[in-house]
This record gives structure tokens, C-alpha cells and sequence, in this order.
């Protein structure tokens, strides 16, 4: 099993919001039922008195790779906001750009600002998302806490999904 | 606390579930006047058998003694109609995507990549069952 977290609640380059990410990597290699449930994890696991902020030590492998995923996610949804200035395609694309956002949400804790984006054909989108859905499977299978693993692999799944779901041709 | 052991016999026990269903599910369906839920179904039928068969040789080489499938389950209701075995088959599928998220959270290495592939194919076969997409397949918040 990977090692249980020691230090103290860290919080992400990215995390500056307490969002369920936090709860994750608090978590350690439980599987994640408490997901969304950092406090109660914190008291456990963790040094109250103890500095939380960024600059006080380097970030843990999992924060790391929360950066790398919502990463990701912000190319991902830049090539879907473009792709959307299509009208005829926003129909089929706005699920999977809502799905984005939430992703986002469950590992940072707020959703991102999308980034500007440059003009995006739907093929541009069926690649970007092939790209992701690989990347989220390595995420899950290099994460250390298993409930930061099961979150990076159901939001895998999902993205194979709206993969699945997409026409085959806009 | 849950050990990868323990995680692998309730994925085999949801394989068990698994397969006596979908057969049941198909024995009710035409082949010809249902043809695409039929189809979907011995192509679930096919892969959960395959992957309980798996699982049981995975649990042994483990030291672990498989656990049997149960005497008898209780069928899903709905069976007497398309839409009732298409959701039978949907409520099943997402069972075994939820069993395989946990999977994935209790296991590493190898085992944790064939689990994640589990999860996505479970994802994608819900589609077949009138599903659809999802933020969080397998992971209920």
C-alpha cells in the first residue's frame, strides 16, 4: 500500500482553497469515503499548530500531481471554450465542458478562470480529450493515496463516457 | 481497515452478482426482437464472467481462499420489460463501476491499473444501458 501522509494538511500550489483535493491527500491510502471530509481526517493525521502554508516545506508527490491533472483540465477546457464559438457544436460540448469544471473543482476546491483560448475544430476536442482521459489514467495509477486514486480514476471514466458519447463526426 | 485481499473478494462477490443477472437478464430478452439489448448484454455477460474467473485465480495466487458465489440472489425488478432489464442492467453496471472505484483506491501497481481499466469499461458499457455521461462514474458525492 502507498505510505500514509505524516506531515501536516498541506495545501497545493493550486489549493489555496481548502477543496476536496485537500481531503484526498489528508486521506492517505484510504480508499476515499472521506472525500469532502477534511476536517475530520486533519484532527487525525495532523499537527494543528503546524504551518500550512505553501512556502513552509515542498509540495507532496500527490500535490504535485494535482497540479499536473488541473494542468490538464485548464488545456483541456481552453480547446472546448474555443471549439464552443462553433454554435452548432455547443450542444455536444457543453456537458463534457460542465464535467471539466467540476473535476476541477473536486481537486482545487474552486474552479479555475478558463484560460483564453485559440480557435478549436472538433476533431481538436476528440484529441484533446483522448489525451486527458491517458493522462487521468497514469494520474491514478502514480497516486500514493488511494482515494486521490479513485477520484483521478472515475474522472477517467468519465471523460471515456463523454468520449463514447460524442458523435463520431460534427 | 480494508486490505487489497478483502477488496478483491467484494469485487469477486459483484462478479458472481454479475454474471447470474446478466444471464437472466439475456434468458428474458429476444435475440432477434431485442437484437441491440441482447447484444449488450451477452457482451456483459461475457466480460464479467471472464473477469470473475480472473479475479478468483488472482484472490488464490494470493493465498486467500475465493469466495464462493450465493446460493441465490434476488432479481431485479423490471424483468418483464425492455426498459425494465435496460435499467436492471444500467443499476447493475453502475453497482460494479462504484465496486471498482473502491478497487482502485485499495490497491497499487498492476493491480491498480487493471482496476482503473475495470472502472472505464464499466463507464462505457453503462452507455449500452441507456446511460449517460457522468462527472464521477463509480464515485457517488
Amino acid at each position: 500500500m502507498p505510505a500514509r501522509p505524516t506531515a501536516a494538511p498541506r495545501v497545493g500550489r493550486r489549493t489555496a482553497v481548502l477543496g476536496l483535493a485537500a481531503g484526498v491527500l489528508l486521506a492517505g491510502c484510504d480508499h476515499g469515503d472521506d472525500i469532502g471530509k477534511p476536517n475530520a481526517t486533519a484532527t487525525t493525521t495532523a499537527d494543528a499548530s503546524a504551518d500550512p502554508s505553501p512556502s513552509a516545506r515542498e509540495q507532496t508527490a500527490d500535490e504535485r500531481l494535482v497540479d499536473e491533472v488541473v494542468g490538464g483540465l485548464d488545456g483541456a477546457i481552453a480547446v472546448l471554450v474555443a471549439a464552443r464559438r462553433h454554435r452548432e457544436l455547443r450542444p455536444v460540448l457543453t456537458p463534457l465542458l460542465k464535467a471539466h469544471r467540476q473535476h476541477v473543482e473536486a481537486l482545487q476546491g474552486e474552479a479555475t478562470e478558463t484560460p483564453a483560448a485559440t480557435p478549436a475544430s472538433y476533431e481538436d476536442v476528440q484529441h484533446s480529450e483522448r489525451r486527458l482521459q491517458a493522462a487521468l489514467v497514469e494520474a491514478a495509477g502514480k497516486a500514493e493515496s488511494g482515494a486521490l486514486a479513485k477520484l483521478l480514476a472515475s474522472m477517467s471514466a468519465s471523460v471515456t463516457q463523454h468520449l463514447d458519447a460524442l458523435p463520431k463526426a460534427a | 481497515m480494508t486490505t487489497e485481499t478483502e477488496s478483491l473478494q467484494t469485487t469477486l462477490a459483484a462478479e458472481h452478482a454479475a454474471v447470474y443477472v446478466y444471464g437472466l437478464l439475456g434468458s428474458r430478452t429476444s435475440q432477434t426482437a431485442e437484437a441491440p439489448l441482447y447484444l449488450a448484454l451477452r457482451a456483459a455477460y461475457e466480460a464479467h464472467r471472464e473477469r470473475r474467473d480472473s479475479l478468483i485465480g488472482e484472490i488464490a495466487a494470493l493465498g486467500a481462499t475465493p469466495e464462493p458465489a450465493a446460493p441465490a440472489y434476488t432479481p431485479p425488478a423490471g424483468l418483464d420489460s425492455p426498459d425494465g432489464r435496460y435499467a436492471a442492467a444500467l443499476a447493475l453496471e453502475k453497482g460494479c463501476a462504484a465496486t471498482y472505484a473502491a478497487l482502485v483506491g485499495y490497491t497499487t501497481g498492476a493491480r491498480r491499473a487493471e482496476a482503473i481499466g475495470f472502472l472505464n469499461d464499466a463507464a462505457a458499457r453503462e452507455l449500452s444501458f441507456r446511460g449517460t455521461p457522468e462527472a464521477f462514474p463509480g464515485d457517488a458525492r
